[in-house]
């Protein structure tokens, strides 16, 4: 009896010791309730006679508040991201540079791991009335705290007279980002902001294309179709080592593009019938298909495709604009060193498209103040020198035509081709659509991709199953 | 007669017995319960009620709140979930395909490593390498190895046989063997796709190690004696084998069988980073019982679906273990 | 070992080689690949060695993250971890295998139970206990669900209840009773299972992603291998800085093994037993 008490006193002070050590008094995220600051006034935010879009707030935002933050020091607000590496230092920087210029604020920026990581993470903090003030996410995950009653819809702040932007501001973003932050399902409401932005751009071997006889860059898919076959000759002519010429990207963003690049349409406005079984679809499917039967297209596995185009082995990609900070370091070091150019992914002819990929920002129901915080954080960020500058150092994209007018984005664009290739395109960038239950059709759409080229099914009856299925994930 | 009562006797039987018997019997009731105290809260707030927590989320609609409360609504569209079905044959196939490798070459291994022979530290750490290398080198080395032009299909060219697509090939195996002489096997008879062989291979490797540690300890508490009077008696090193070491290892055997079908069932991490970028594979073909879960829980928020389907596993993996329940009855 | 034994060793050897093949190769694959540039270890078919071998990238692996302080923690709270396992395990697995109580089986099966649901479906629920107990970012959060576990319960269970029952008698009838047979015989016998176990339970800690990551906000109380999540990008991975990344994680685990592994050798003489 003794010596169990002796051995049970013993973990119990081991337990201690070791739950002692660093609990840390967190300024982390835990049941700050949206009403019990109520009191502390919030600057002007109130006397917004904005259009009564703020949805389900309990923000407390209709209360006229008298005067100014509070003399009780800085607000203090956590943000969860999901970036690592030198774009994750850029940031800090970027963090830490906010932080000495608005002494009433203190950013505390904390990487969370990857998307998925992130999710699970929001999706336990949510939970547990534990989330953090300002988060990255995708439109999936917000509109899933939307339903919740988790987030703070934007309106109100960006078109508030005081702290908002001015119309000229917000004309200068660029249309698609904001129609992506626009949730049909949720009255229009912008939930969210930009953030981490790219595009879908397609990289070419030039010197490859130059030698097989391709005298200009595809523009249309009859020239791509065109391309890929005269360069598979000539690979093959000269005993190339070759997989293909085009690293099929079976992602459902590649596809969605096709289909809209050709004249389709994904989705019906009110958001619950699918649209993608129609013949820009078929076309896409059976050309993929072909390229892929003719040997001149091939499935890479995950990452291999940057390794491929530096070794020669494959002539292009359709890809994320962000890829070229990966392929240009390979690139680099590969044997036999040659020219690419990021180009306008291909369309059907006259038109100008592409479709953007990336993450917004948003803000979840806290504080008034940590709220007003959160959205200062995110309108300097999103600010033309701020956003021109993540730019630069992170590959991702500015969230404002202005963006051209900072001399330093200006030398950029004028050093990167893919950069300015993409920065081109961007006017003319597309979201896909944010419906509840997207993100199953999208598997269901990159399975369809996966099944025609590998020749298991016809590209109408894939498609025909496909719309079966994804109409019953709109549904429910 | 003095107060009696009732007490459990040797075979775990009620019987009456006398007071003295039954004082001692309670105290030993009470050294029991306390003894599993400890263990009892860790796992009750943190395993237990989390079970009881995905119970109650079951019933509902659900992707942060409960949404409309479905009763055995999910578990009935679980029932015609083509998809769902899918990822529990293709469970099936995985514990089928690597548990019973991994025990016979664990204890193959472990009772070569159980000799004096010279080196054998070192041996011991080289085949316990692949244990502690962690799922996601182990899901990137191996997805580099079935790469189209990599390690995997460099050996099958050494061999004379062509190139395969292993991780992006979602055909049966079995199709594929008969494909190659010409036969023509239908689809459902495909057996499980190349692309999940190939985890199949990458898991066995790294399991191995697990079992050969486990059977190693096993062997550890067969006394030297044994051996000897069995080596005296002029026995050969496979008779011994089979006549001494498996049986007395039996408790051990019981064990690493059941922990092992266990966490096959479970398998989640490796199979996921090996099954990248794609949610679950090629057409599928890999997303085994856990990741078919993950994926309704965390791509698509259908929590209150995935909790559902959670339990059926959990049911199937519980039912499995109680057939077994003799076995694992303490001897 | 006489000279004509270690003849007849020599085809065991070459198996045990052959096979040793098998089980180090991707290990020695991504040992040279932490040495390649950035071409070299994407290249496929393989580069086998690096043309030039690239110590710098264990710098910068090193650099990419706090590893130093992740190293720590992880040790703190591997080694919390495995003391209170062993502890419950020990009292749990001995009360099951050998102590007579009403329930004794059931709660056998419910511990099992809990071996039989993957932690990532769980990891709702506790995190909202653990957040209304206050112990977001702490090493506590990332000790307690694990300070006991089924699994090894279950393990040392199988190992306790081989310990043969005279030797129980006997202690008995010194005056014993279980608690000084558990701590007295019982453990000294099982001196194996409790290092397997620790062993597994050190593994496991070493490797603990997920909970870490939902539990823990400040870099200071980061485990290890949220550190080559560092590695790891939307566009690409750093293949040869991850290589190297996880080079350096796998070293302590691997020493610790080899310290470990020289407890699983012979088996024990039951001399004091007939005695």
């Amino acid at each position: 009896m003794k010596r169990l008490l002796g051995v049970a006193t013993a973990g119990i002070m081991l337990l201690a010791a070791c739950g002692g050590s660093a609990s840390a008094p967190s300024s982390a995220p835990s049941s700050a309730s949206p009403a019990s600051a109520a009191a502390s006034a919030k600057p002007s935010t109130a006397a917004a006679a904005a259009p009564a879009s703020s949805g389900p707030a309990s923000t407390a935002a209709a209360k006229p508040s008298a005067a100014a933050p509070a003399a009780s020091g800085k607000v203090s607000i956590t943000f969860w991201h999901t970036q690592t590496g030198a774009n994750g230092q850029t940031l800090n920087a970027m963090v830490a540079a906010f932080n000495a210029s608005h002494p009433t604020i203190q950013v505390n920026a904390e990487s969370v791991g990857n998307y998925n990581d992130e999710y699970q993470k929001l999706l336990a903090a949510a939970k547990a009335n534990a989330l953090p003030d300002v988060a990255v996410a995708y439109e999936n995950v917000v509109s899933d705290l939307m339903k919740a009653n988790a987030v703070v819809p934007l309106d109100h702040y960006v078109n508030d007279p005081q702290v908002g932007l001015s119309l000229d501001s917000q004309a200068d973003i660029f249309p698609g980002f904001v129609e992506d932050n626009k949730f049909k399902q949720f009255n229009n409401q912008m939930l969210s902001f930009p953030f981490t932005k790219s595009v879908i751009l397609a990289y070419y071997n030039t010197d490859l294309l130059t030698a097989a006889g391709v005298s200009q860059v595809p523009q249309t898919w009859d020239q791509y179709s065109a391309a890929m076959k005269a360069v598979t000759d000539y690979a093959k002519k000269n005993n190339m080592p070759w997989n293909g010429a085009n690293a099929l990207n079976d992602d459902a963003s590649e596809f969605d593009f096709e289909i809209m690049s050709r004249g389709g349409q994904l989705i019906s406005d009110d958001q619950k019938k699918s649209l993608f079984n129609n013949d820009a679809a078929v076309a896409a499917l059976q050309m993929n298909a072909d390229l892929q039967k003719a040997g001149a297209a091939y499935q890479p596995n995950g990452f291999d495709w940057e390794n491929d185009l530096a070794a020669q082995k494959t002539l292009t990609r359709l890809d994320s604009s962000t890829s070229y900070a990966f392929i240009d370091p390979i690139i680099a070091k590969a044997p036999k060193p040659f020219k690419y150019v990021a180009a306008a992914p291909p369309t059907n002819p006259g038109v100008k498209l592409t479709v953007m990929y990336g993450a917004n920002i948003a803000i979840f129901k806290t504080t008034p103040q940590k709220q007003a915080a959160a959205w200062e954080f995110i309108k300097w960020f999103t600010a033309t020198p701020q956003t021109a500058q993540w730019s630069i150092k992170t590959h991702y994209l500015p969230v404002r035509q202005s963006a051209a007018t900072s001399p330093d984005f200006a030398a950029a664009l004028a050093q990167s081709q893919p950069l300015k290739a993409a920065f081109d395109i961007l006017p003319y960038a597309k979201p896909e659509p944010a419906a509840a239950g997207w993100q199953q059709v999208r598997d269901i759409l990159q399975q369809t991709v996966d099944a025609v080229v590998t020749g298991k099914a016809q590209p109408k009856a894939a498609l025909d199953d496909a719309q079966k299925k994804a109409d019953a994930a709109l549904a429910g | 007669m003095a107060a009696s009562g009732l007490a459990l006797d040797h075979a775990g039987e009620l019987k009456r017995v006398s007071a003295r018997r039954l004082r001692l019997a309670r105290r030993e009731w009470a050294t029991g319960y306390l003894l599993i105290l400890p263990a009892g809260v860790v796992l009750g707030v943190f395993h237990i009620f989390g079970i009881a927590y995905l119970v109650y989320v079951s019933l509902f609609k659900w992707a942060i709140n409960p949404e409309a409360l479905r009763g055995i609504g999910n578990y009935a569209d679980l029932a015609h979930d083509s998809d769902f079905g899918l990822a529990l044959l293709q469970t099936i196939f995985f514990v089928v395909g690597t548990v019973p490798f991994e025990m016979a070459i664990g204890i193959a291994l472990a009772v070569l490593l159980f000799r004096e022979i010279a080196a054998r530290g070192l041996y011991r750490v080289i085949y316990f390498l692949p244990y502690v290398t962690s799922a996601v080198a182990v899901g990137v080395i191996f997805r580099w190895m079935f790469n189209g032009n990599g390690l995997a299909n460099g050996l099958f060219q050494l061999l004379g046989l062509p190139k395969q697509k292993w991780l992006l090939e979602s055909t049966g195996v079995l199709q594929l063997m008969a494909g190659h002489f010409g036969w023509h096997i239908p689809d459902w008879a495909g057996g499980p796709s190349q692309a999940l062989v190939a985890i199949m291979a990458a898991t066995i490797w790294s399991a191995t190690g697990f079992q050969v540690v486990l059977f190693l300890a096993g062997l550890s508490t067969i006394s030297t004696e044994v051996f000897e009077a069995a080596r005296m008696d002029g026995a050969s090193e496979w008779q011994i084998l089979r006549r001494v070491t498996l049986p007395l290892l039996r408790p051990t055997v019981v064990f690493v069988a059941t922990v092992s079908t266990i966490f096959a069932f479970r398998s989640f991490s490796q199979v996921y980073q090996m099954s990248q970028p794609n949610a679950g594979g090629p057409l599928n073909s890999t997303q085994l019982a856990t990741i078919f879960i993950f994926n309704q829980f965390y791509r698509y928020s259908h929590v209150g679906y995935a909790a559902a389907a959670s339990l059926i596993v959990f049911i199937i993996i519980l039912g499995l273990t109680l057939t077994n329940r003799r076995r694992l009855a303490p001897t | 070992m006489t000279s004509a034994r270690r003849w007849r060793n020599l085809p065991l050897h070459v198996v045990l080689i052959v096979g040793c093949g098998f089980a180090a190769f991707p290990f020695f694959w991504m040992v040279t690949t932490s040495f390649k540039n950035i071409y070299e270890a994407t290249s496929v078919p393989p580069v086998w060695f690096p043309s030039v071998w690239l110590w710098g990238n264990y710098i910068a692996a090193w650099n990419a993250a706090p590893f130093a302080r992740y190293f720590l923690n992880t040790l703190l709270v591997g080694g919390c971890t495995t003391a209170l396992d062993l502890v419950t395990g020990c009292l749990a697995g001995y009360a099951l295998a050998r102590v007579r109580f009403p329930g004794r089986n059931v709660i056998f099966f419910l511990f099992l139970a809990t071996v039989m649901i993957p932690f990532e479906l769980l990891i709702v629920p506790d995190f909202i206990i653990v957040n209304r107990l206050g112990w977001y970012n702490t090493y506590l959060a990332q000790i307690a669900p694990f300070a006991a576990s089924g699994f090894s319960i279950f393990l040392l269970r199988q190992f306790f209840a081989q310990i043969p029952g005279e030797l129980y008698e006997a202690a008995v009838m010194d005056g014993a009773g279980h608690l000084r047979f558990l701590w007295q015989v019982a453990v000294p016998l099982s001196v194996p299972a409790l290092v397997t176990t620790a062993l597994f339970n050190f593994i496991a800690s070493w490797n603990a992603f997920l909970w870490p990551l939902i539990v823990t906000g400040k870099q200071e109380l980061r485990p290890i291998q949220l550190g080559l999540s560092a590695f790891q990008n939307e566009s690409g991975t750093n293949f040869q800085l991850l290589m190297a990344g996880t080079t350096i994680v796998i070293l302590p685990v691997l020493l610790v093994f080899v310290l470990a592994q020289r407890h699983l050798i012979e088996g024990i003489a039951r001399a004091g037993l007939k005695g």
